[in-house]
Order: structure tokens, then C-alpha cells, then sequence
């Protein structure tokens, strides 16, 4: 509209101005000209996303534009997500053309769809600060509307209802004036059309609006926590403000307007827009968002309510952290339960708060298990007091499928009110009405309900590796290898399901997605890092093998399940519908662990405590009865027990476990550790065989997790590390490794805990080269867990290995991957021999990500360790006579230096070499220590960890001051400095700059999009990032120089630079790496 | 904005709810909307050629903009008020067909002398095309401005006369069924 706004700066504008005075032709064949461009051939996509930036005070050029963006191939459109997404947030206009690009976008592709939810959740996070800023506002505006129509099945609906335009003058008018020209040019009409309705669906009072609506639910918010009622509060966060939401149950007298009475966590997120405005469009649901923001805030601002170590008023808090050993752990224990205890426990905390100030670690000691068990009381009303408004209500009305209803509905990314009702109705009817003709079901919304039902697998899958991570964070490092594959085999349960990993298993041609099968629990690793709990997943899957097409028999069957329980995505109907006619007998995993402090005095508590709920199981399962979050963790599964399985389940793990803390446990403590059995396998009819199997990996699993629990329970714990706990600690271990044999895992290796230690074993977990001193080759490990796998014999069985990592941001790796595929891209255009290896990254939240491992590789500082050891036994190597060199390593994995392998091996070098040194350069790339430098197993160089490029360096300044990093030994791989090797790295570093030289523009301007308002270290210098990004084109030498340019500053200056030597060595000194 | 022009007076709105189709609180809303898009309460023919500009940005939308707005213009200030902009809007978005083609042959009326004639017409339809530029695809026998008016004489001035009355005029853009669909394009919009 901009009428006034006052013109800015383009031609456009600018001549607009001058109108009345001159002929305005001038400016016309310059849009007309831009018109020609737009159209021409050489137009690429790129090119549009630029223009996109140029012309945001253009809503008609804008709207071209972005129309034009569609005329790309999807994959094309999902490389730039990053920018696309970065372009909507930070660049105002009164367009509404990208984000209804991008909303039309979702419906077209699912893993664009999720793509872009991901990536904005994360910028979201960033953004939360400023919650009234232009970015946070659209932020929330498109990821609620992804929100709803992702996972809101009936959202087909109103798609189809035409949107009436809001106030705004500007395509009003054109509106108006469109029936009036129709005489003239009927065409007009409808060509304007689209623009008008885009146009017309813009809110401009609602920013104001909005920002005011999310300060007043912050306010809201913080007074709950504050207040008693928020006992009755349902609060559900994951740490990582991933989602959240904020739920009531039933009070009509609460603060929080937010719910009614039926709807529960999950709908929360998913419930239809508040109806405050008359128009749905001003009615914005913003819950998730909001809670995302509310999470910030209250980590930002009002810390003192979450934080954990902190000495708070709020003192059960600390209680809680006493007791759980540590707010986190609370917190993964209940993932199993309900991923945001933790919040409620908070929540409820000034209940208990002043006679608990008192509770400090001694006299916590000194307590007896009355008083423990009191204090668990009071927390777990705290909890139940949930279930408490729930269960009444069950339990007077409908028995027990009824009282499934809640959990039902909250498991599912459900649409509210109006469908729960129904689905209650549904629900309390005879199971045997639930089957309804799927044919009766539009074809569109069969389509929808498989795309929810995706959507929903991806995303729970995606929070559900988080989790495992937060959940080894606080798990001694010793048992973290036995804890992860307890939980996997857990998540395992629940595959096979529709689900992917978009980015790092791209779809094929024709649409259809890879399907993950299991993931290879055995095969899986911690990998060792000094803070983080990174993991390496193989996870099988087969290609190409579902889609969204209604028609077929498997989504016909998926369709089916969804079907019998009225519109319930399938992934927890499996659980549901099984789980029906059981009784339900959860237990908070809290309820054991709390009384797993290790301390004799609590084992009254213990006793009690966890006989209670056995007791409940059989007598009062309505009372005791937990709600179970599948909404969190639907990975995994959970199911009912029975007396007789807990108590089968009790011998079992009896026998099972050494825990020697508590001798007399075993028998109590039982029903907590049935927990497993609680969530043992659903869809278990499969076949007995595997249910057998599955009941033993899973009380392995579970004894697993309890000690790792209990471990870290006693680490954290306040008391000072007796003799005794130190015993007790390695008697843990000790029966943990005796479960993990069980497992048939190999023991793991002592660890030092140097840097370059750590590498090594990274290294050779995730990847191999086929030599005697490096590991597993990569198709030799596929091919061995095929044979073993379930699924092998499936023709497109296939294996992809993926690092989860959580707690680092890896959004400016992922922009590294991204640039450097660009540069990839142009160097293939010019069909240069240049070699860059394709590393792919996704990104699930602002914390979060998988990052594709790369199989075959090894880094060089772990060919040298490894090699120098071997050297040395081999008696190659005197023991002080240095370091095994690449060339030692090229010779022996490719032979004689004059044969064929040998000579493509050096050639790749060189191929690959030529391309990181440019793009060291280019992008500024730092900490090239030789831990982030990896060889194949075809001689390729590959550079990963991107944590230090463009504006941020490691440590002071004076390192790495060369070009980059190329020393004598790689001269030396490449046959010395007259070695043909040599002379085609030289050739390729020439052809590869004078390449990216003319693509400077494309390269540079995709930093400047994403330095705007970017937290991400790399754009440390702001501004000026892409400035001097710029400078190192140097675009003023010309192209006759170039050539002399590469040689003589680029490769001469970096050659055997001191340098560079330096900071290897300062890496050898200070982290074992291997110079 | 001060707090009183923000605020439409009781008499202003008791006479709008008359004059349009709209209810008390649909021209509550739109003068609030009005007012945030013109704070000065009007629009001037340069605000008209800004919009133009805006949704049109690879034609020549001055021409059609500056028609338009004398359309607008009824008391012919070089100012539309709310009050004026919301009377057309009315009309054209939720009139009935015959009010919409009263308001529509006042665009071509130039001198408002109850005729179209050749001249008018083709004034009016080369404004619409330099408007369009080359985003449309036209029908192969309408490339041009005088190709389409002539056209639109064969179907309108049935007398043969040179002129376009308004009789005319509304018969004959209902016996099109591209005209009348492009009218109808709207409905339900606003």
C-alpha cells in the first residue's frame, strides 16, 4: 500500500514522485526492463530472491516476483529455505506475497512444509527477545498458520472458504475499480484478482494487537506460576522452548482463559484461532508461539522460576531438584510421562515453599522416609491435581474409554473444541460404531489426514532424538553408551512409522519418501565431546517407500487406523486403540527416581511410595492413575500393565539388576521399573517372537535408564561424595556394563578425555577407511547389519548414519554447508574437476539438528594417531621420531606412489584440496586444526566444523593469519612442488577462483540476507561481514591477474606458513591433536 | 491522528448505514482501516497513482488512476473522503448488478453528459491497457485499445449511433457473459 509510507529508495518510487513533472517513461522501461529480466532465460532463482529483497516497497513487483518463485523446481526453492525464510522476517514490506508464497508452498511439499516450520521455530527463538518486533510478529503469524494446517486435519475446510479482505484502502479500491474497467478489458478483472485477495488479507493494526496480546499472556503466564491455581494448570514446556503450551483444566475461575474444559496439552497447540475477533484471520492462535516466546521470557527474564541451581524463594523447586538430583533429569524422567513436569512441579512449588526452605541437604538426610514420602506427596499432587479435575470426570461418566479421551486427545496435534467434542461423543459410544467407510472421507481430506499424520511422525521424531540427548546430558559418561541404546530401542517400538529426515533423505522424483524402518540400536554412539552429548544414529530405511497418495494400500490401512478412532492421527492411535480396553497403571518414573537417592533412610519412602501404585493398578486406577504424554515422546510407547506384568516384570528385573544400592528393592521398586512394561510394545501383535524380544530389550532398557538415572542422581545429588556413594557409584557402573554385555556390546574403552582421544574414537565411530589401522569401511558395516536386519531383505533397504546433536546451534553450520554447496554448484557449471564434498544438515530447532555423518572418512588427526601407533609397533617408526605423515597413510592405503591407485588417490587430493582452500579463504574459515580436516577412503580432503568462519575466529587473533591452511606435507602428497599433482592443484585453484569470482555477487549477497539481525557468531561483524566477504573476491584484480593473483598471494602466502604450523602445534600441545 | 477525526460522528454513521450496505461496525472498521492507511483522512489523485503503481507496476496505471479518481472525486475537491470512498466501495462490492453498472458508466461518462462516446471510450480503454502492459494475455482480436472499443460498440450501441447511453451500456454488459463473470469476480470479498 504505502501510501503513507514515504517513497524509499528505488526508481520506482522515486519517479512516482516526480510524475506530474516529467514523462514518467523512463521508469518504465526500467520496471519494463526488469520485466525482460524476470522472464529471460538467464533469470535464476537466486536472482529472484534478491529482487525479492530490491523490490519490497513494490507490492505489485514483489507479487510478480514471488509468483515467479513458483516456476522453480521445489528443490531448488528448499536449498534457499534459509534465505527465504530470513528474507520474510527481516525485511519489511507491505507484501503479502512471500509468506503466502510459503503457506502455498507447505501444501505443495511436506518437507518444505516442515523445513520452513523448523527453521522459523528456530529464528522464533532468536527473535523472542524482542517479542513486538516486525520478525517476531510474522514469525508467529506464519508459524501458527503452518501450525494449523499442518497438523489440523479439518483445516481443508476453511481453505476452501473464500477470505474476505480486511480493511485496507489500497486493494479495496483496486477492487472497486476492477467492476468498474470490466467493460473495458474483462481479463483485467481476474488478473488482478489474486493480488487484491493477498493484498486484502494484510492486518495492520494487528502487530500492535498482537505484541499486545503476547505481553498480556507473559504477564498471564508468570502470574500462574506464581499462583496456587496453577496446581490445576497443565503446563507442558520442553527445555528447549521447542513447544509448549499452556492448558486448564476445567476452572472456570482460572486466570488462563486459553482452554475449555475438554481440550488438553496437545489440542492447545493446535486448537483453532481464539475467537476475539469476528474474523478468523484476526483471530490468531498463537499458543505455541506464544509459549515459545513465554519460554524466553521466562528463561530471559524471570529466571529465578526455572532455573535449577539457583536458591530461590521458590524452594520445593529446589526441593524437587534435591530430591530428582537435578531439574533436568525430573525432566527426562517424565518424558516418558509428560516431558514438562518439571514446569508443574514449578508450578505448584509455592504451595510447598517455605517449611521445604528449610530443606537443606543435611537435614534433608536426616529426613525420614515419612518425611520423603510426604514430600513426594506433595509432588506428585502437584501433578495429579491434573488428574484430579480429570478424573472425576472419567470415572463418573464413562469408565474407561472415556478416560482415555484426555490422553487420546492430547497425544493427538488435534484441532479443538468443537472436534474433541465430537471425538468424545465418538468415544463413549460402542467401539464397534468407530469403524466409519474411510471412502466416505473426501479424497482431499484423506490426503490431509496422511500429510498430518506425517507431519506429526516427523516432528515427534525430531523432539524425541532431542530429548535422548538432554536425557544423556545428565547421565554419566561411562553409561551414557548403555542409556542411549535403551532409549533408542525404545523409539524403535515405534517404528516403522511415515517418517523421514527431510534434507538428509530427499524425496525422489516423483514425490515419494524414504520410510524409516528402525534404528540399528547396537550400531549407535556417544560420540565424545567435552560438554554435548552428540550421538550417531544408523537408521534403516527403505527409499522411496510411502507417499500421500489415498489410494494405496498402505495409506489405505494408515487411513483405517486413523479412521476407527475418529480422526486421530495414526502414530498414537496404534497405542490407543490397543490400549482401550486396559486398565490404565502408569507411574511416574519420578516416583522412583526420587526415592533412588541412595540413602537408606529414604527406603521407607520407597517402599511406600512405590508400592502405591501397585496397589492402585489393582484397586483405585482411577485415583493413582498418571497421564501419560504421548504428545512428547511418542516415540515411544507406552502401554498399560497389569499385576501380573508388573509383577512378572518385577522378577525379571530382579534378576536383571545388581543394583546393590537399596538390597531390598528390587521387590519395591518394581512398579517403577515396570514403568518399561508401561511402555512395552503396542503394536505388538506382529508376532510373538518379536514380542519376546522386544520384552527383553525393553526391561534391559529400562534397567538401563533407571541406573543411569540413579547416577546421575547421586553426581548431582548435594551430598558430599562419601566413600560410600563413590562405591555405590561404581557399583552402578559395574551393573550397568553387566546389562550392557547383555546387550552384547563391546565394553568401551577407557577415556582420557583429551580432545584428540576423543577424535580418534569419533572418528572410528562414525566413519572408516578400509585399512588395518582405520576402522570399519562403510559398506563393509551396511552389509553387515543388513544381514542382521529385520528388513534387510527388502530390495530398497538402505542405511543412512546421522549425528544428533542438541544443545549447539548448528544453523551456521548449516549456512557453511549451504554456501559452500553454492560454490559447489557454480564450480560444477563450469564443469570444473574442483571436488566438494555435499554435507548435509537439518535443522529442527534453534538448539537442535542431525547432521549427516560422513561415512568413509577419517579426520587427518586420526590417520596420524592411529598411524604413528602402528608405525611405532610395526618398528616403522622410531618411538620418538615423529608423526606419521599423510603421505605415510596415502601409501599405505593406495600403495605405490607410481601406481594407478595411488596417482587417482593424489588426484583427488589435489581436486579437493583445491576446493577447501578456496573456500577457507573465501568464507574465512577457522580452526582448521586437523581434527576438522577428514581424507576418504578415495584420498578426498574434507573440511567440516564451521564454527569459526567469515567474522569470528578462535582465541586471539594472531593464529591462522595465512590464506589458508596448506602446508609441505600436503606439497608433498601432491608429488612436490613440480609434481603434476601440484601443477593441477595450482590449475584448479586458478579455474576454481576466477569461477567464483563471477558468481561474487550471488555468494556475497547470500551472507548479506543472513547477516541482517543474525545472532549466529559468524556474522559477528555485522554489517561489514559481507563487506569484507566482498573484499576477499578481490573483484579490483583483473582478470588477466587473477591467475598470478592465486598463485602468488593465495598459495604463496599460505604455503608452510608459519602460521598455520602454529596452530597445529598449539593444537598438539593443548588438545592432543595431531599436527 | 487526533482522537476526534479518528472517530466518525453518530450523524456521519447513522447516514453511511443508510447510504451503503454496510452496518454500524463494518464502517467503524473501515474508517479505523481508512484513517491507518490515510492518516490525513483523504486521498489525493498522487495517493491514487501511488496505489496504481503498486499493483501495476509494469504498466502505466497513471492514466486509469486519474479517471478513476474524478469517478471518486464527487464533490469534486481533489480530495476522497471516507465517506466517498466507502459509498463506492459499497456500490461495487455489494450492489446489485444494475448499481453496479450505474457506478461503472460513470467511469466512461467522462463529461457526464449521459453518453459514451467513441472518444470517451477509447480513453477510457487505452488507460486500462497501458495500465495492464503486457501482463494479460488479450484475445487475438483485442490487441489493441480501438480493436476492443470496437467491440464493445458492436455489443453496446445497439442503435448503431455512435453513442453508448446508459440503457445501452447496461444491456449490453449483461449480455456478455465476460463482463458479467469479471463483475461478479468479487463478490464475497469485502
Amino acid at each position: 500500500m504505502g501510501i503513507e509510507t514515504p517513497p524509499v529508495d528505488t526508481e520506482v518510487q522515486m519517479s512516482t514522485e516526480s510524475l506530474p513533472k516529467r514523462e514518467s517513461t523512463t521508469q518504465l522501461s526500467e520496471n519494463e526492463k526488469l520485466l525482460e529480466f524476470i522472464n529471460s532465460s538467464q533469470f535464476s532463482l537466486y536472482d529472484c530472491i534478491e529482487l525479492i529483497c530490491t523490490y519490497s516497497n513494490n507490492v505489485g513487483i514483489h507479487y510478480y516476483l514471488c509468483q515467479k518463485l513458483l516456476s522453480f523446481p521445489h528443490s531448488e526453492l528448499q536449498f534457499y529455505i534459509p534465505q527465504l525464510v530470513q528474507v520474510l522476517l527481516t525485511i519489511e514490506t507491505e507484501s503479502m506475497a512471500l509468506e503466502d508464497l510459503i503457506l502455498k508452498l507447505k501444501n505443495e511439499n511436506p518437507h518444505f512444509a516442515l523445513l520452513t516450520f523448523w527453521q522459523l521455530q528456530a529464528l522464533l527463538a532468536d527473535l523472542s527477545l524482542d517479542p513486538e518486533s516486525y520478525g517476531f510478529q510474522v514469525a508467529r503469524r506464519v508459524l501458527n498458520e503452518l501450525q494449523s494446517s499442518l497438523f489440523n486435519i479439518n483445516s481443508i475446510e476453511d481453505e476452501k472458504k473464500i477470505q474476505k479482505i480486511h480493511e485496507n484502502v489500497a486493494p479495496a479500491l483496486v477492487l472497486a475499480s476492477m467492476m468498474m474497467s470490466c467493460m473495458a478489458s474483462p481479463e483485467m478483472a481476474s488478473m488482478a484478482k489474486p493480488m487484491v485477495e493477498s493484498q486484502g488479507r494484510r492486518q495492520k493494526a494487528y502487530v500492535f494487537k498482537l505484541a499486545k496480546s503476547a505481553m498480556r499472556d507473559f504477564t498471564k503466564n508468570i502470574t500462574l506460576k506464581n499462583t496456587k491455581l496453577n496446581k490445576q494448570t497443565f503446563y507442558r514446556s520442553s527445555s528447549k522452548g521447542k513447544k509448549r503450551d499452556v492448558n486448564t483444566i476445567s476452572l472456570p475461575d482460572t486466570p488462563v482463559d486459553i482452554v475449555d474444559a475438554v481440550t488438553t496439552k496437545e489440542d492447545t497447540n493446535f486448537r483453532k484461532p481464539r475467537k476475539k475477533d469476528e474474523e478468523r484471520e484476526h483471530s490468531l492462535n498463537f499458543d505455541i508461539i506464544d509459549d515459545v516466546g513465554e519460554q524466553m521470557f521466562s528463561e530471559k527474564i524471570s529466571g529465578s522460576i526455572k532455573l535449577p541451581k539457583r536458591k530461590t524463594k521458590f524452594v520445593d523447586n529446589s526441593y524437587v531438584h534435591k530430591v530428582y538430583g537435578n531439574k533436568t533429569v525430573s525432566e527426562h524422567e517424565h518424558h516418558e510421562l509428560e516431558l514438562d513436569d518439571n514446569t508443574i512441579v514449578v508450578g505448584s512449588s509455592v504451595v510447598n515453599d517455605e517449611e521445604h526452605l528449610v530443606d537443606s541437604p543435611e537435614s534433608q538426610r536426616k529426613k525420614t522416609g515419612l518425611e520423603a514420602l510426604k514430600a513426594k506427596d506433595q509432588y506428585t499432587s502437584s501433578m495429579p491435581n491434573l488428574h484430579k479435575v480429570d478424573i472425576p470426570r472419567s470415572s463418573a461418566s464413562y469408565g474407561s474409554p472415556e478416560r482415555k479421551a484426555p490422553k487420546f486427545i492430547r497425544s493427538n496435534s488435534q484441532p479443538p473444541t468443537e472436534n474433541t467434542l465430537a471425538r468424545r461423543g465418538t468415544l463413549t459410544r460402542n467401539p464397534s460404531q468407530l469403524e466409519i467407510d474411510i471412502n466416505r472421507i473426501p479424497i482431499s481430506k484423506r490426503i490431509k489426514i496422511l500429510k498430518a499424520n506425517y507431519f506429526r511422525c516427523a516432528t515427534q521424531f525430531a523432539i524425541a532424538l532431542e530429548s535422548i540427548s538432554q536425557r544423556l546430558a545428565q547421565v554419566p559418561t561411562e553409561a551414557r553408551l548403555s542409556a542411549l541404546r535403551a532409549e533408542l530401542s525404545l523409539i524403535n517400538r515405534d517404528l516403522p512409522a511415515e517418517v523421514d529426515i527431510p534434507t538428509l533423505l530427499p524425496p525422489n522424483k516423483k514425490g515419494r519418501l524414504h520410510k524409516l524402518v528402525t534404528i540399528t540400536a547396537s550400531e549407535a554412539q556417544v560420540l565424545n565431546s567435552a560438554e554435548k552429548v552428540p550421538y550417531l544414529l544408523l537408521i534403516e530405511y527403505l527409499r522411496d517407500e510411502f507417499d500421500f497418495d489415498p489410494t494405496t494400500d498402505d495409506n489405505i490401512m494408515v487411513l483405517k487406523k486413523s479412521n476407527c478412532s475418529k480422526s486421530t492421527p495414526l502414530f498414537d492411535l496404534n497405542y490407543l486403540s490397543k490400549k482401550r480396553d486396559r486398565e490404565t497403571g502408569m507411574f511416574s518414573l519420578a516416583d522412583s527416581t526420587d526415592a533412588l537417592v541412595g540413602d537408606e533412610e529414604l527406603s521407607d519412602g520407597i517402599l511406600r511410595s512405590s508400592s502405591n501404585p501397585l496397589q492402585h493398578t489393582s484397586s483405585l486406577p482411577e485415583v493413582q492413575h498418571r497421564e501419560m504424554d504421548l504428545g512428547d515422546l511418542s516415540m515411544v510407547r507406552v502401554k498399560n500393565q497389569t499385576d501380573a506384568e508388573a509383577y512378572r516384570s518385577s522378577i525379571v528385573l530382579k534378576a536383571a539388576s545388581n543394583v546393590p544400592v537399596i538390597p531390598d528393592d528390587t521387590q519395591d521398586r518394581s512398579p517403577d521399573l515396570a514403568f518399561a512394561q508401561n511402555m512395552d510394545e503396542v503394536i505388538d501383535k506382529r508376532s510373538a517372537d518379536s514380542k519376546e524380544f522386544h520384552r527383553e530389550t525393553d526391561d534391559l532398557a529400562d534397567q538401563m535408564r533407571i541406573s543411569a538415572l540413579m547416577l546421575a542422581q547421586l553426581d548431582n545429588s548435594p551430598q558430599q561424595l562419601s566413600d560410600s556413594t563413590n562405591q555405590i557409584r561404581a557399583q552402578i557402573i559395574a551393573s550397568m556394563k553387566e546389562v550392557q554385555d547383555k546387550f552384547g556390546y563391546r565394553d568401551l574403552e577407557a577415556m582420557h578425555g583429551e580432545a584428540g582421544e576423543r577424535k580418534l574414537e569419533n572418528d572410528l565411530k562414525t566413519g572408516g577407511i578400509d585399512t588395518s589401522y582405520l576402522g570399519e569401511d562403510w559398506n563393509t558395516r551396511k552389509e553387515r547389519i543388513r544381514k542382521t536386519s529385520e528388513y534387510g531383505h527388502l530390495e530398497n533397504w538402505d542405511l543412512c548414519s546421522v549425528i544428533a546433536k542438541s544443545g549447539d546451534d548448528l544453523r551456521q553450520e548449516a549456512f557453511a554447508c549451504q554456501i559452500i554447496q553454492a560454490m559447489a554448484q557454480i564450480w560444477n557449471k563450469e564443469k570444473s574437476d574442483i571436488w566438494v564434498k555435499k554435507m548435509r544438515i537439518l535443522i529442527t530447532s534453534a538448539t537442535t539438528g542431525l547432521v549427516e555423518t560422513i561415512t568413509n572418512a577419517v579426520s587427518v588427526h586420526s590417520i596420524k594417531k592411529s598411524l604413528t601407533k602402528k608405525m611405532i609397533e610395526d618398528g616403522e617408526l622410531d618411538e620418538r621420531g615423529g608423526i606419521a605423515s599423510i603421505r605415510d597413510h596415502f601409501i599405505r592405503a593406495f600403495g605405490d606412489p607410481n601406481g594407478f591407485k595411488f596417482r587417482r588417490a593424489q588426484d583427488n587430493f589435489a581436486c579437493s584440496l583445491a576446493a577447501y582452500s578456496l573456500i577457507c579463504y573465501i568464507l574465512r574459515v577457522k580452526d582448521r586444526h586437523n581434527g576438522n580436516i577428514m581424507i576418504d577412503n578415495e584420498g578426498h580432503v574434507i573440511h567440516i566444523d564451521f564454527g569459526f568462519m567469515l567474522s569470528n575466529s578462535p582465541g586471539s587473533v594472531g593464529f591462522e593469519a595465512a590464506p589458508f591452511k596448506f602446508t609441505y606435507e600436503y606439497v608433498d602428497v601432491l608429488g612436490g612442488l613440480q609434481g603434476d599433482a601440484y601443477k593441477k592443484y595450482v590449475r584448479l585453484m586458478q579455474e576454481g577462483f576466477r569461477a567464483l569470482r563471477k558468481q561474487a555477487n550471488q555468494i556475497v549477497s547470500m551472507c548479506e540476507i543472513m547477516q541482517k539481525d543474525n545472532m549466529q557468531p559468524c556474522f559477528e561483524a555485522g554489517d561489514q561481514t559481507s563487506v569484507q566477504l566482498r573484499q576477499r573476491f578481490h573483484l579490483d584484480v583483473n582478470d588477466d591477474e587473477v591467475d598470478n593473483f592465486v598463485e602468488t598471494f593465495l598459495i604463496g602466502k599460505s604455503l608452510g606458513s608459519v602460521y598455520t604450523r602454529l596452530y597445529d602445534q598449539f593444537q598438539l600441545i593443548t588438545q592432543g591433536i595431531y599436527s | 491522528m487526533g482522537a476526534k477525526a479518528s472517530k466518525l460522528s453518530k450523524d456521519d454513521l447513522t447516514s453511511l448505514k443508510q447510504s451503503t450496505y454496510f452496518d454500524r461496525r463494518e464502517i467503524q472498521q473501515w474508517h479505523k482501516g481508512f484513517l491507518r492507511d490515510c492518516p490525513n483522512g483523504y486521498l489525493t489523485r498522487d495517493d491514487f497513482v501511488k496505489i496504481y503503481k503498486q499493483f501495476f507496476p509494469f504498466g502505466q496505471p497513471e492514466e486509469f488512476a486519474n479517471h478513476l479518481f474524478s469517478v471518486f472525486d464527487k464533490d469534486n475537491n481533489g480530495f476522497i473522503e471516507f465517506k466517498e470512498f466507502i459509498a463506492v466501495l459499497s456500490t461495487t462490492s455489494r450492489g446489485t448488478l444494475e448499481e453496479k453498472l450505474v457506478w461503472a458508466f460513470q467511469l466512461y461518462d467522462l463529461n457526464h453528459d449521459g453518453y459514451i462516446t467513441y472518444d470517451e471510450m477509447l480513453t477510457i480503454v487505452s488507460s486500462v491497457y497501458k495500465m495492464m502492459g503486457s501482463m494479460v494475455q488479450l484475445d487475438k482480436e483485442e490487441t489493441t485499445p480501438e480493436l476492443r472499443v470496437k467491440n464493445i460498440f458492436k455489443l453496446m450501441d445497439k442503435d448503431e449511433d455512435g453513442y453508448i447511453t446508459l440503457a445501452e451500456f447496461r444491456e449490453g454488459s449483461k449480455v456478455d457473459p465476460s463482463i458479467i463473470s469479471a463483475i461478479s469476480l468479487y463478490d464475497g470479498l469485502v
